[in-house]
């Protein structure tokens, strides 16, 4: 009896063991997971075609995209655009640029953002890439959600208009780290009103909350930094991502923080091939 | 009527923490304000964070610099059951997140 | 895992025990539900459901009319209202009374106004 017993242990705690070195082996696959992510939205809307996705809501309701038809016959990222384009060709006070941190100047590169340093082991967005070449030119660090680092991007990300997303994940440990981490922080509910992005962005997409249209998570990523009029300014993804964690009452990280950057790599990972069409606006 | 059963009920349901946290006095407030500060930090440290949590804490640490031990000790008490769910509900998603995944 | 379960039932308790069922809500009761369920910091049940009198009402949930006849059990609505993951793991409606965002007086109250839609 206690024989069998001992038997019927021993198998599931094989049973588990390899249940869990199952889990444990599963191979990260980026490329996998960015086909499957795809395939998902354009299979649940096939009235979308998979470039549209970086329209975002306006894919889903048409008052909204009336709207902002009419808006953009005078963008109101204009004015950050040029501001950025001019604080970009103004050379620091050390006699160097921007341009001089960027491979091809700076100029039609923001489509490979967040970018993964093997030096540093970490990911880099294209505000944290900006502020690290003004500390290297002795200046200070802008802060990352709004302002003139929105209005530099807003100009760098002009110059990658209708380039395909293409960010790349090595196959370097670290770097398969920042992007699980990512996708972990993605799909995980937080906040005391217990949800996770996928909860608005996936499960819930293209349904009304409140009067927001729920944006699907494609395409996401691809017209930061945008116009949004309630904020009656411009902001960065980061802007965005504080403000979703704020909806479901949960602490924001900080806007360096890794698990923002993981989040904007696992983000605009799953956005490849997608047109950058930033600046956006939005409602 | 409905508030008196209400208050009856949560004094049976929080009297036993009551007792073990010790009436109100700055000691046992300060205690209370410490341990919530403990849990708070794990809460942190497992990327999930409630605002109502960080409200809670700041609401008792002010209620602490102004003498109001009683306050301070429940607002303490509130911060640290909070980010108690806050500590259940990471653990549990570490687990959970993945059914949520698009495959 | 026993603990919260019984926490669980003890809060579900707490909260029946002072419906005070077969009482008749009194309009005190019912518009302070009113406003709980349109406020956003609070239930903001019209956030994701559309019912009668709702302004920018989300489609998220399904709409909430004749209320009574959808969830006659008024300790089955308070337990969805209260912990709605429990019955559906995959939904995104919150746990209002586990998570502390309702108390069990106000869930009381946001069903007594429910129950007038
Ligand atoms: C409670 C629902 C909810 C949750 C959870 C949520 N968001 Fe949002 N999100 C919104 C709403 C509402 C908007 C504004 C309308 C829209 O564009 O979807 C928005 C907009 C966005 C946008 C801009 C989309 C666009 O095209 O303008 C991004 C990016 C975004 N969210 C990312 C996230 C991320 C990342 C998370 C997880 C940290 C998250 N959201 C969690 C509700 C949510
Ligand atoms: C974030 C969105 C959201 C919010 C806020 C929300 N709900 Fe829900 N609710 C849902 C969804 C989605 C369902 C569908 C059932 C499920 O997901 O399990 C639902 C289901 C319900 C049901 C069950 C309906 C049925 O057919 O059985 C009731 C009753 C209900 N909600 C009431 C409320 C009340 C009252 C509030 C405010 C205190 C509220 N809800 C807030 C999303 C929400």
């Amino acid at each position: 009896m206690r024989l069998i017993i001992m038997a019927l242990m021993g198998a599931s705690f094989a049973l588990f063991g390899s249940l869990a070195s199952a889990r444990a082996a599963t191979p990260i696959n980026p490329q996998a997971d960015m086909k499957a992510f795809q395939g998902y939205f354009l299979k649940r809307f096939p009235k979308v075609p998979l470039a549209a996705y970086v329209n975002g809501p306006y894919n889903f309701s048409k008052s909204e995209a009336d709207q902002w038809k009419q808006i953009m016959e005078f963008p109101p990222y204009q004015f950050a655009l040029d501001t950025g384009k001019s604080v970009f060709n103004t050379k620091f006070p050390n006699g160097k640029d921007y341009a001089s941190c960027f491979p091809n100047g700076g100029v039609g590169i923001a489509q490979n953002y967040p970018m993964f340093d093997p030096k540093t082991g970490r990911v880099v967005t294209l505000g944290i890439a900006i502020n690290r070449c003004r500390v290297a030119n002795g200046l200070k660090k802008l802060k990352l959600t709004t302002g003139p680092m929105a209005d530099i991007l807003a100009y760098m990300t002009s110059t990658s208009d209708g380039k395909p997303i293409n960010v790349v994940v090595p196959n370097n440990p670290k770097a398969l780290a920042a992007y699980r981490a990512g996708k972990e922080y993605f799909y995980s509910r937080r906040g005391q009103l217990n949800f996770s992005c996928a909860s608005c962005h996936v499960q819930e997409a293209g349904m009304h909350l409140r009067g927001n249209v729920l944006a699907p998570a494609l395409g996401m990523t691809a017209a930061f930094p945008l116009y949004r009029s309630k904020w009656g300014n411009m902001g960065t993804l980061v802007r965005r991502f504080i403000g979703c964690n704020k909806k479901v009452h949960s602490v924001p990280a900080k806007p360096d923080s890794a698990a923002y950057r993981d989040l904007a790599y696992f983000l605009t990972y799953m956005n490849n091939g997608l047109p950058v069409s930033g600046p956006g606006a939005r409602p | 009527m409905r508030k008196t059963a209400m208050m009856a009920v949560a004094a049976i349901m929080f009297a036993p923490l009551m007792a073990q946290a010790g009436g109100p006095s700055k000691a046992n407030s300060a205690k209370a304000i410490a341990s919530a500060a403990a849990r708070i930090k794990i809460a942190a440290g497992m990327n999930d964070q409630w605002l109502a949590t960080l409200a809670a804490f700041k609401a008792a640490n002010a209620a602490q610099a102004k003498g109001d031990f009683a306050l301070a000790q429940s607002k303490a008490m509130t911060a640290a059951t909070l980010a108690n769910l806050s500590i259940q509900q990471a653990s549990a998603q570490k687990k959970l997140w993945v059914n949520e995944v698009i495959k | 895992m026993n603990l919260r379960a019984s926490m669980l039932g003890l809060s579900l308790l707490a909260g029946l025990g002072v419906a005070g069922v077969g009482q008749a809500a009194t309009p005190a009761q019912i518009a302070a539900g009113q406003k709980i369920a349109e406020t956003t910091t609070l239930g903001n049940c019209d956030a994701c459901h559309m019912f009668t009198g709702a302004t920018e009402a989300g489609n998220v949930g399904p709409a909430l009319q004749n209320v009574k006849s959808m969830v006659p059990n008024r300790k089955e609505f308070y337990a969805i209202i209260y912990d709605e993951e429990a019955r559906n793991p995959q939904t995104v409606m919150p746990a209002f009374g586990k998570n502390h965002i309702l108390s069990p007086e106000q869930i009381n109250d946001v069903i007594d106004f429910m129950y007038t839609k």
